[in-house]
């Protein structure tokens, strides 16, 4: 070989071995670190609420399996406390949150409640800072073969578990149920994830497209490794195998990732550890699922601003579909929701001793990725407060558009629970167009609401109207976001 | 057959036991003895005391030798008698158990029916036409009762009870009330004297019965706790008696002009249970 060849030779062998340095280092290295609170018994099943204030597991520490909460307090997990409000089982375990943590489902095996079979699905709901005592979820999830390891999407409308129940692949297969507006659906085998062996602890990701599993299909690491599908259409990809060192030969299982974070959780029995299966922490995550819109706040009186424990709706106007139903904490008047970027929300918040409230949040899609704060100030139901109807016009008419209606069927609702009260519906419009037009609109479009309560069933009589045209603007400016606020129907409380 | 339904039953509880858990169907492989629950360390031991009612059904084959056929109405019986029972269960699993019991139970039936008896009109013509009679009857007979049972929890509140139970009969006593229905007929003594249209005869006819019968007993109960150590447990079943309630009966059936018409075989009676139980685990 020429020495010009044996130079260019090893040039070209330097460049393909630096590239792959350089593509080895661009991948961040996963770092493994134990959960501080891990015992001598099994330690899995780790849940957190969406805003990662605390942290939810499985144990036996006990001699039984049994649901522990560890709660941040300045960003630090305090020690674990057993719930114990949740009835008595033989076992108990692997929750599955809702974002807001409200609602909980869990696993249990002889519960007091009663169950459809074995090891079924329960469902506890927290109110005035406890866990409710769990009830069945009900026989059209539950069978009466396994039934367990929920996880919950985040709009609360669909389910996955695993089942050992007849009519899967084989062993542990899992399932997916989907809310029906009224019940659960009839559950459906995830047959483009399940095998011939076990497949289990489902998690699904705050996108609500990513889905991590447990399975000991073969050309894993070894016992249960931990696999990563995402959400097409209907069906999910095939599966991935999320790879070392999460991964190893000891079982890996139950991962869970936190909505726009670089960290997972998930738990293994791995030598090292504690003892049994232990939880452990994995960062960066290496399957991160799609960053999501999350927005949390605070309901509160808006004249005590005492926290209040309100039940919220979050319509998504396009599609007109409540995308999620929840509630703010009792104690802390805290919500959480997640939401998809590139879309229009109302919000509706109510409480039978306060006047409801609305509010169109607008989430575009550069906003992904990102947590909104709205706190949520509920008034009083006395003189002279007012609530601002969500109600929407054509261009420069007066009639009520079709989105409108749900807001005013919940206006209705309000006048028929409060009997004694007497409102004055307000039309109010932006700055555009002159004074006598503006003022014609908005009486207009004042009439257009009261026509359509009083269709509903409430008194003319307990109803006045009046069109204020562009002389209250809420916001005196002229920015497009401005006007939109002004433009405005609002419903006050004149006598009661 | 009572060795192949005991098995059957031992081998579905032991079946059921596996002690799963929410990560694992059939719980750890390696698991050792799973420590108890608090407050769930129990004696195996369980006192309950059971009162309730059994309803009872009658039947009879009626071969009939010549008419006319009245009594063909009385083929079958119906009626509701008490039951009281001191029982212990002895808990082998978390879900099977052995049961003994002790008891009272009393079967009680009615039957209904009416045949037509000779009738002179008038009196003395030596005319006689046949006259319509209606007749009801019960029974009722006591048993001292002793029974075995194997007790299968197949839901955290369901239980399912089967076993066999030895009934010894103590008594039976019976009531017959005819009634002449036809006007003009009526019923007369020993002596010839009428006694009016309605005649009623009772007694003790313990003879006439089996004196040991043997019933399968299949329940099902649902437990309704209400303590820690006290549970209620109504259960629902039914005796299927292997044995029959009295002997054939050739004897009875003759007809005071045209001789023996009927003749009584296959005496069987079954029931159906339902008791309330009060258990106490020790």
């Amino acid at each position: 070989m020429k020495p010009i060849q044996s130079l260019l030779l090893g040039v070209a062998l330097s460049v393909a071995v630096f590239a792959q340095i350089q593509t080895r280092t661009l991948a961040p290295k996963v770092e493994i670190f134990p959960f501080e609170y891990n015992s001598a018994a099994d330690d899995f099943c780790p849940a957190i609420t969406h805003n990662g204030a605390t942290l939810y597991f499985t144990s036996d520490r006990s001699g039984e399996q049994r649901i522990y909460v560890c709660r941040s307090r300045s960003g630090v997990l305090q020690s674990p406390e057993r719930i114990r409000t949740l009835g008595d089982a033989k076992q108990m375990g692997c929750p599955a949150l809702t974002p807001d943590g409200q609602v909980m489902v869990i696993s249990a095996y002889q519960h007091e409640a009663g169950s459809a079979g074995r090891t079924d699905l329960y469902q506890s709901k927290r109110s005035e800072g406890y866990w409710s005592k769990a009830v069945p979820l009900g026989t059209t999830v539950n069978s009466s073969a396994w039934d367990s390891q929920a996880s919950l999407s985040s709009d609360g409308r669909t389910l996955y578990f695993a089942s050992d129940r007849p009519g899967g692949k084989g062993g542990i297969d899992l399932y997916r149920s989907r809310w029906l507006g009224d019940r659960w659906s009839l559950p459906e085998p995830l047959t483009e994830l399940n095998t011939e062996f076990d497949e289990m602890t489902p998690t699904i990701a705050p996108d609500n497209k990513t889905l991590y599993f447990s399975s000991n299909r073969p050309g894993g690491r070894g016992g249960f490794d931990i696999y990563v599908a995402r959400l097409q259409g209907d069906r999910f990809s095939q599966p991935q195998n999320i790879g070392e060192p999460i991964n190893t030969d000891a079982n890996d299982i139950s991962y869970i990732a936190l909505p726009n974070s670089t960290t997972a959780y998930f738990a293994s029995d791995r030598s090292g550890g504690a003892g049994g299966y232990d939880i452990y922490r994995a960062v960066p995550n290496p399957e991160m699922p799609e960053p999501v819109v999350t927005m949390h706040g605070i309901v509160r009186s808006a004249s005590t601003q005492v926290p209040v424990g309100a039940d919220i709706i979050i319509t998504d106007l396009k599609t007109k579909q409540k995308v999620a139903i929840f509630r703010s904490d009792d104690e802390s008047g805290e919500y959480y929701v997640t939401l998809t970027a590139g879309r229009t929300y109302a919000i509706t918040a109510y409480h039978p001793d306060y006047l409801f409230y609305s509010e169109q949040v607008e989430v575009p899609s550069t906003e992904r990725g990102r947590d909104l704060e709205r706190n949520i100030d509920l008034a009083p139901i006395e003189n002279d407060r007012a609530t601002r109807l969500l109600v929407f016009f054509d261009f420069d008419k007066a009639d009520l558009k079709e989105e409108s209606l749900p807001e005013l069927d919940l206006a209705a609702e309000f006048l028929k629970s409060h009997p004694d009260i007497r409102v004055r519906i307000e039309g109010h419009t932006d700055d555009v167009g002159s004074d006598e037009y503006n003022l014609q609109l908005s009486k207009r479009r004042a009439e257009s609401v009261k026509k359509y309560l009083v269709n509903k069933g409430i008194e003319e009589r307990r109803i006045s109207t009046i069109g204020y045209g562009k002389s209250q603007p809420k916001i005196k400016d002229t920015s497009p976001e401005a006007r939109a606020q002004n433009r405005r129907v609002e419903m006050k409380i004149i006598a009661r | 057959m009572l060795k192949r339904f005991l098995l059957c039953l031992f081998v579905l509880g032991i079946a059921g036991y596996a002690d799963e858990d929410v990560l694992r169907p059939k719980g750890r492989p390696d698991q050792p003895p799973a420590p108890q629950a608090e407050g769930l360390v129990r004696n195996p031991w369980a006192l309950g005391i059971e009162v309730g009612g059994s309803l009872s059904f009658f039947g009879q084959d009626i071969t009939l030798h010549q008419s006319p056929d009245y009594q063909t109405n009385l083929t079958s019986g119906s009626g509701i008698g008490p039951m009281i029972n001191i029982a212990a269960d002895y808990a082998l699993t978390d879900y099977v158990g052995l049961q003994a019991r002790l008891g009272f139970d009393q079967k009680h039936y009615g039957t209904n029916g009416y045949y037509d008896a000779p009738c002179q009109q008038p009196i003395g013509s030596g005319n006689y036409v046949p006259a319509r009679v209606d007749r009801s009857g019960s029974q009722t007979i006591n048993y001292w009762t002793g029974g075995l049972a194997l007790r299968y929890r197949f839901d955290e509140r369901w239980v399912f009870i089967g076993g066999f139970t030895y009934h010894s009969r103590s008594s039976a006593s019976f009531t017959t009330t005819d009634t002449v229905l036809t006007a003009g007929c009526e019923f007369f003594d020993d002596l010839g004297n009428p006694i009016g249209q309605r005649q009623q005869e009772s007694g003790s006819n313990t003879a006439s019965f089996n004196a040991i019968r043997w019933s399968l007993d299949l329940n099902i109960g649902y437990r309704v706790p209400l303590s820690e150590n006290v549970v209620l447990l109504p259960r629902l079943g039914t005796q299927i008696f292997l044995s029959p309630l009295a002997p054939d009966d050739r004897t009875t059936g003759v007809h005071p002009v045209i001789g023996p018409v009927y003749s009584f075989t296959n005496r069987r009676l079954h029931a159906v249970v339902l008791a309330l139980g009060l258990w106490f685990n020790l």
